[in-house]
């Protein structure tokens, strides 16, 4: 470089960048911190240091069982979002379809409407019908909220990959089916186990849906987080909320490894 | 796939996508089957999205023109009350006006905060930009409630870091409670998106033309000023309006953070619906956040469609 930067102006941009960073962990690094207190009240920075809290919320049972309920639900909801948006990904991405771009941005519509607005609308249905939102309504409503991005993720990978190794495969005997299953399909497994992964943190995180349309009796864990967090607050919620910030640091580390996941987060 | 690796071969091959799949177009057209088996693999999805998604969205729409009748019942009548309600009572204007004040105020802060970074993510040497992209996407994965609570802890009266903020915060609440705080959890909690949009955008930039205005004697800031910012200007709309879209529709920060006094769209469709059982009120103003977050999302997607790379 020819234009030399004097050096007080040099070191502005680092420092900047390095305390928007700063910002962007610090909720998370003081939430780790209080877990580890020995008060009973929340304190940063912690005061002693103990791992009561955590074996205390693994051995609370009623944990176990919000963490297991939101366990089951994402993975139903990301499961079924996969077996609507893969055949739909397909004929999006690898045929000549007309108005594909329009089927595009209608299956997207998800991530355009106000989550609020359209769970208010599946409560209001089960109201209408005279029952009570069932499990499997959980289920059905996240799957609608995750399709966007493993249909998005997928017609990505879809349209990236050359046509010619399925026409390679199919000129050398196999069928379509056994061209689709021993070629196309292994070639973006990568890919779709990012949006998998995508859409099934999205689901397990996800608070509203369960707030609008699960009872007491079937608590997901936001839905406990939450309600600890508004009446009760204690260094329990902490290390409950740590255990779920390591999660998100290994997906995020192991996300970050696929790019297409960085785009498919919008 | 190799490709699949580094990150700017893969986005570059984004913009390059239109002219392939209008090749493949081209190609595949010869062995097209029928129309109708053609479309089969999209019945699935269209068959959970009439259920479950239109359907829902049908009846807000019908709920909100109906009339409640107390808490939990609906009658039939058609009405506008609903909406003159809103729109009208000082105790909703003021709400609504919150709403955008927030979104707006969000928009802004991701824009200063984000860009920095954004810049750094797309200019950085490699080892930097993976730090900061497990930075960026580690709030993404983690569930906003966890989040909040992060703030809550951090605005406490009795915090550290109340210091820095003094003149911010209230003497009982620290920052809770407060529109500062709020507006510091809601950036936090939507910096992510803003990141990842502009970072598209300064990716796709040409190096060529920053080279030349520096060539030609203008010094680094006088050439982000005049040549890089006005090229990113497109970006910087675009992800304004996807923060503004997702912030004035967001619940758990405002409910939290902003509690009873700053009531927001979002958490008033909730307190309306699932604490006080007025239906039609809350389906009202869901349909205007609806009408709110269309605009909006319709402005960025003609906006994305014009600049190239944006989004």
């Amino acid at each position: 470089m020819i234009l030399r930067l004097r050096r007080p102006t040099r070191l502005i941009f680092p420092v900047v960048v390095a305390a928007i960073m700063v910002f962007l962990v610090s909720p998370l690094v003081v939430l780790v911190g209080t877990a580890f207190t020995t008060t009973s009240y929340l304190t940063f920075p912690p005061k002693g240091w103990t791992l009561s809290w955590f074996t205390q919320v693994l051995q609370d049972p009623t944990w176990g069982y919000a963490a297991l309920n939101s366990l089951v639900i994402a993975a139903a909801g990301s499961l079924l979002a996969s077996v609507v948006a893969i055949p739909a990904a397909v004929v999006l991405s690898r045929r000549g379809v007309r108005a594909s771009n329009t089927v595009t941005t209608l299956i997207m519509a998800p991530i355009m409407v106000p989550g609020i607005m359209f769970v208010l609308g599946v409560m209001l249905s089960y109201n209408r019908l005279d029952m009570a939102p069932p499990q499997w309504g959980l289920v059905l409503a996240l799957a609608v909220l995750t399709t966007p991005y493993i249909a998005r993720t997928m017609i990505a990978a879809l349209s990236q990959l050359d046509p010619g190794l399925e026409e390679a495969a199919m000129s050398l005997g196999a069928s379509r089916a056994r061209a689709w299953v021993q070629i196309v399909l292994p070639n973006v497994s990568k890919s779709y186990f990012s949006g998998l992964a995508l859409a099934f943190i999205l689901a397990f995180d996800e608070l509203v849906v369960p707030l609008f349309l699960a009872g007491p009796s079937f608590p997901t864990l936001p839905v406990r987080i939450y309600r600890s967090v508004a009446f009760d607050v204690s260094p329990e919620i902490s290390a409950v909320s740590s255990l779920l910030v390591v999660v998100a640091v290994v997906v995020a580390t192991f996300a970050v490894r696929d790019p297409s996941t960085a785009k498919t987060a919008r | 796939m190799a490709s699949d690796r580094t990150l700017s071969p893969e986005t570059r091959e984004r913009t390059t996508a239109p002219a392939l799949s209008g090749g493949e177009r081209g190609r595949s057209g010869g062995r097209r089957r029928s129309r109708p088996r053609a479309w089969l693999p999209l019945l699935p999805v269209t068959a959970l999205y009439l259920v479950q998604f239109v359907l829902p969205l049908a009846v807000v729409a019908v709920t909100a023109f109906q009339t409640s009748a107390g808490p939990g019942v609906i009658t039939s009548d058609l009405t506008l009350g609903n909406f003159r309600k809103v729109l009208t009572d000082p105790f909703y204007l003021e709400m609504l006006g919150r709403s955008f004040v927030l979104a707006l105020g969000t928009a802004v802060l991701t824009v200063l905060l984000g860009y920095p970074i954004a810049w750094a993510l797309a200019r950085g040497r490699s080892w930097m930009r993976t730090v900061i992209l497990v930075v960026v996407m580690t709030p993404l994965m983690t569930s906003s409630v966890v989040r909040s609570f992060g703030w809550m802890v951090l605005f406490d009266p009795e915090s550290p870091i109340l210091r820095f903020f003094g003149p911010l915060a209230d003497e009982r609440t620290g920052l809770m409670y407060t529109m500062p705080g709020l507006l510091i959890a809601m950036a936090h909690v939507l910096l992510p998106f803003m990141v990842l949009t502009l970072y598209g955008i300064i990716d796709r930039l040409d190096p060529t033309l920053e080279h030349a205005s520096l060539n030609m004697g203008a010094g680094r800031v006088e050439t982000f000023l005049r040549v890089t910012f006005p090229l990113t200007l497109g970006g910087v709309f675009a992800g304004m309006l996807l923060v503004f879209a997702t912030a004035i529709s967001t619940f758990v920060t405002p409910k939290l953070i902003g509690g009873t006094q700053y009531r927001v769209l979002a958490t008033e469709i909730y307190e309306q619906s699932v604490q006080l059982l007025n239906w039609p009120l809350a389906s009202a103003m869901a349909l205007l956040l609806l009408l709110i977050a269309a605009l909006t999302n319709f402005v960025y997607a003609s906006l994305t469609r014009r600049i190239p790379g944006g989004g």
